[in-house]
């Protein structure tokens, strides 16, 4: 009789100890369409791609990060940890080495296999769009454990800033054409990249459309003849922008209507990131720089 | 120039590759107007011999061209005296064979000029000497070996040189067009050119006026091709595996089994 | 009085290759990012006429001009080595020009002085100084030019090493990287002026050596030995030649960036149309070479138009496709008979 007792709250711990298990564990569908089952909340973390490094501490889980890739560099505090590699040469042994419960990376990231072959858990995940960033967000914060009012106030956070910037662009800059250069043989931001959507939220166009891809490279001459009414570029592009045949009669370029952005700004605005609202910070300090009326630009030093 | 005059002289000439001596000491003359063979083993110095007159190694020792010394000619000056055929040259199949030959006027024309009229008769009488004129809108690469062979000695003719040294003229030809060569041979010494060629077919060898017979990078033997002591020579270079025989005026070698 | 089975006459073919040119860059100035537009239209609108003149004009000619300075190096390069699948990047220019451009890349807008020196270099500059550079560590590492496998060699572990330096670069600054997409697949999207007359004055000057020296190629062609005995001076003429090939390249890969194919393919597609000596295989070579990019540069920019291919893809596809022809047809030759 003795022993059915016990059998019995033996199979029931077991039991609720099975479903403790399960309600515990988190299956997740990263971008690589496959699911990840995380069976508890990570307390070791490794991050190989720079968005997914801020996603994490903008979740408030930056101390759990053990080790992120040689690019990430936000906020400050991580550029304490150890680095592994790149995204396209990450070191299998440093993970490794690290004992993550976890580990983040981008879909064009090598050593995923590898990774999961050598039995960690692996979420690839690669946001390109601002819908993206959002699901980024939600799904690390799911991963995490992060309660899920957290994660979604870390998006409306973003979505009030974006929305209070396009507040502060002047109605002068609204409507104005806009070319946003990416690098130099030259790609620019078109309508469809998420530097697009940003500019598209605060009520500027782009010269680029949608239809040419996210990143199109483009024939320079389509630029002077779209006659941009603004230039955003980033400052090593920009040093020689002078020189190309045919720039220099431009009117943006002749009005100094460019705006070239320092190597630490350069990062933010290339990242599709928690930081999405800072950049758009950026674009609109460029936009009300130069909404000051044509002829007054013209008269200063 | 007379006859019996010395036209090229080797004087105590030594010369290495690749670390190993190849010629130990070489002393010889060639007198005008005369055709030499020089025969001996493998790896007996008689290309590297060959290369050395024609001033395409390094050597130590003297060599004289008509009395002036190889080593302080120009270039031009001889190449104009001098015309080189070597062995196995790889050439390359793009040029048509008249190109090719008129090649062999380099060393008489100035630097950019374009062939002249004499230029143009040399290459045609070359071609036609050698049966291959009716080859000269071909290129190289078209033709057979022997056809090939005819073409590049048609080259070495065109250069019109007092000396001509040929490393195994007569390769891939078929009798017919070894009996050309030995025709064309006889009628340049008749013209005073000198004429030195390197044979291992004995045959031919022994169709010249003088043979020079060498062993492991020295000459042993120097002399008329029908004196007795010259195929004596031959024949004991060769480990006395052949005997040389005079039959209808010519002498042939064959071996003794 | 050469050569009279070919099909047409050198000089015939020469015209008619630059009269091709000619139409090519015609065509040039009217393809671009709208697609094709005759001159006409542009007579009405200044914006068009500027873009003609300032940008595809010089863009178009730009690539004649790039492609001809290739296709002479590579018919140098095939006549100095004696070997058909000779290009002008052997002696490690496309390596040395990668560094240089990946080196100034890395300093652009990091310190200020050497940015200002930087930008009146230009990246054309760095290349440029790049590839001159490889070439001449490939000469020492070689320790002259007479030795034709050892230079050879030489030139591919420069290549190889040089290449892999600029690589590192590019992995440690992934905004160089972007910057060198551009340059390691070759574009003529920045050609002005300036650059066509820097790159048409190092053409006339190494076209008019090389058509000098082309009787040494000629004999070279009948092996190193017999040249020498025919009087060539091998020494020098060696040494001029591997510096005519330094420069030709070195200029137009400061400009079109790496542009693989046209400088093997252009002295083959010449020989398989006339068989001649090198003094008309490199004025032929030249004119096929500029009319070979020309073409890949009107298609990047036609096919995709506003967005623009690399012409590097380009040159691989038509040149490599032509050439993958011609084996098929010698093939088939020789099969048959």
């Amino acid at each position: 009789m003795l022993k059915c007792h016990l059998q019995i709250r033996l199979l029931l711990s077991l039991a609720m100890g099975f479903v403790y298990a399960t309600v515990q564990a988190v299956v997740i569908k990263d971008d690589r369409q496959m699911d990840v089952v995380i069976a508890k909340p990570p307390q070791r973390i490794v991050s190989l791609l720079p968005s997914l490094t801020e996603t994490v501490c903008a979740l408030g889980q930056c101390k759990k990060l053990v080790g992120v890739d040689r690019y990430s560099n936000w906020p400050e505090s991580i550029n304490k940890l150890p680095r592994m590699g790149g995204g396209i040469d990450p070191s299998i042994e440093s993970v490794v080495a690290a004992r993550p419960d976890i580990v983040l990376m981008g879909t064009s990231a090598r050593g995923a296999e590898r990774l999961t072959a050598l039995g960690l858990t692996v979420i690839a995940l690669e946001p390109r769009t601002h819908a993206d960033v959002q699901r980024t967000i939600q799904i690390i914060g799911k991963a995490l454990d992060v309660p899920d009012k957290d994660s979604a106030l870390v998006w409306s956070d973003i979505q009030s800033s974006l929305e209070a910037s396009a507040q502060l662009v002047p109605l002068a800059s609204k409507g104005k054409r806009i070319y946003f250069e990416v690098s130099r043989a030259p790609y620019g931001a078109s309508e469809s990249s998420f530097i697009g959507e940003t500019l598209q939220r605060l009520g500027v166009q782009n010269i680029l459309p949608g239809s040419l891809g996210p990143f199109p490279k483009v024939n320079p001459e389509f630029v002077v003849r779209a006659q941009p009414d603004i230039i955003m570029v980033g400052d090593s592009n920009f040093a020689d922008m002078a020189t190309r045949p045919g720039w220099q009669n431009m009117q943006a370029m002749r009005m100094q209507q460019v705006c070239h952005f320092k190597k630490e700004d350069a990062n933010i605005l290339s990242r599709p990131g928690p930081r999405l609202a800072e950049a758009a910070k950026l674009m609109t300090q460029c936009l009300i720089d130069k909404s000051a009326p044509i002829n007054k630009a013209k008269s200063q030093p | 120039m007379k006859k019996h005059e010395v036209a090229l002289r080797l004087q105590d000439v030594h010369a290495s590759l690749a670390g190993k001596e190849v010629l130990r000491g070489i002393d010889i003359s060639f007198q005008l107007g005369r055709w030499t063979s020089i025969v001996g083993p493998n790896g007996a110095g008689k290309s590297t011999l060959l290369k050395a007159m024609a001033g395409l190694t390094q050597t130590s020792g003297n060599i004289f061209l008509f009395d002036q010394e190889l080593r302080m000619m120009s270039p031009k000056q001889r190449a104009e005296k001098l015309s080189w055929l070597g062995q196995n040259e790889t050439v390359s199949d793009d040029l048509c064979v008249w190109d090719v030959v008129m090649l062999g006027r380099i060393p008489h024309q100035e630097w950019l000029a374009p062939p002249n009229v004499n230029d143009h008769q040399v290459v045609k009488t070359v071609l036609q000497a050698t049966q291959a004129w009716h080859l000269r809108e071909r290129s190289l690469g078209q033709l057979s070996g022997g056809e090939r062979q005819r073409v590049l000695l048609s080259r070495a003719m065109a250069v019109r040189a007092q000396i001509m040294l040929m490393d195994e003229p007569t390769a891939n030809l078929d009798p017919p067009h070894q009996v050309d060569w030995l025709e064309q041979v006889h009628c340049l010494t008749s013209q005073n050119t000198t004429v030195i060629s390197v044979l291992h077919e004995l045959g031919t060898a022994l169709q010249a006026d003088d043979v020079v017979v060498m062993q492991a990078g020295l000459v042993v033997h120097h002399g008329a091709s029908a004196s007795e002591q010259t195929h004596q020579a031959i024949e004991a270079v060769f480990d006395n595996r052949i005997s040389i025989h005079n039959f209808e005026g010519q002498f042939v070698a064959l071996p003794k089994i | 009085m050469t050569s009279q089975f070919n099909r047409w006459p050198p000089a015939f073919l020469a015209i008619s290759l630059l009269l091709l040119g000619i139409f090519g860059i015609a065509l040039g100035s009217s393809v671009g990012s709208t697609g094709f537009e005759s001159w006409f239209a542009a007579f009405q609108d200044e914006i068009a006429w500027q873009i003609i003149w300032d940008i595809r004009l010089p863009r178009s000619v730009g690539a004649f001009v790039a492609g001809a300075l290739l296709g002479l190096a590579g018919a140098i390069a095939q006549g100095l080595f004696r070997n058909p699948l000779a290009d002008p990047y052997l002696l490690g220019s496309a390596s040395g020009a990668s560094l240089g451009v990946a080196i100034a890349l890395a300093l652009f807008g990091g310190n200020p002085f050497a940015t200002e020196f930087l930008i009146r270099l230009g990246l054309t500059g760095a290349a440029f100084i790049g590839a001159v550079l490889a070439v001449m560590l490939t000469i020492a590492l070689a320790q002259g030019v007479q030795h034709t496998l050892r230079l050879l060699l030489a030139g591919v572990i420069v290549g190889v090493v040089l290449g892999a330096m600029a690589s590192l670069i590019s992995l440690l600054r992934p905004d160089v990287l972007q910057g060198m997409q551009g340059f390691l697949l070759g574009s003529t999207s920045f050609i002005g002026w300036n650059s066509c007359a820097l790159m048409f004055g190092v053409l006339l000057v190494c076209m008019g050596l090389a058509f000098f020296l082309s009787r040494v190629l000629d004999a070279l062609s009948l092996g190193e030995l017999t040249a020498l005995s025919l009087g060539m001076p091998l020494a020098k003429a060696r040494l001029v030649l591997v510096t005519l090939l330094a420069l030709a390249t070195g200029a137009a890969v400061a400009q079109t960036g790496l542009v693989a194919f046209v400088g093997l393919a252009a002295p083959h597609l010449v020989r398989s149309l006339i068989k001649t000596k090198y003094n008309w295989v490199i004025l032929l070579s030249t004119l096929m070479g500029g009319l070979l990019l020309l073409l890949a540069d009107l298609l990047a920019r036609l096919l995709l138009s506003p967005q623009e291919l690399p012409v590097g893809v380009l040159t691989a596809v038509l040149g490599g496709g032509y050439l993958l022809w011609l084996m098929y047809q010698s093939q088939k030759k020789a099969a048959v008979g």
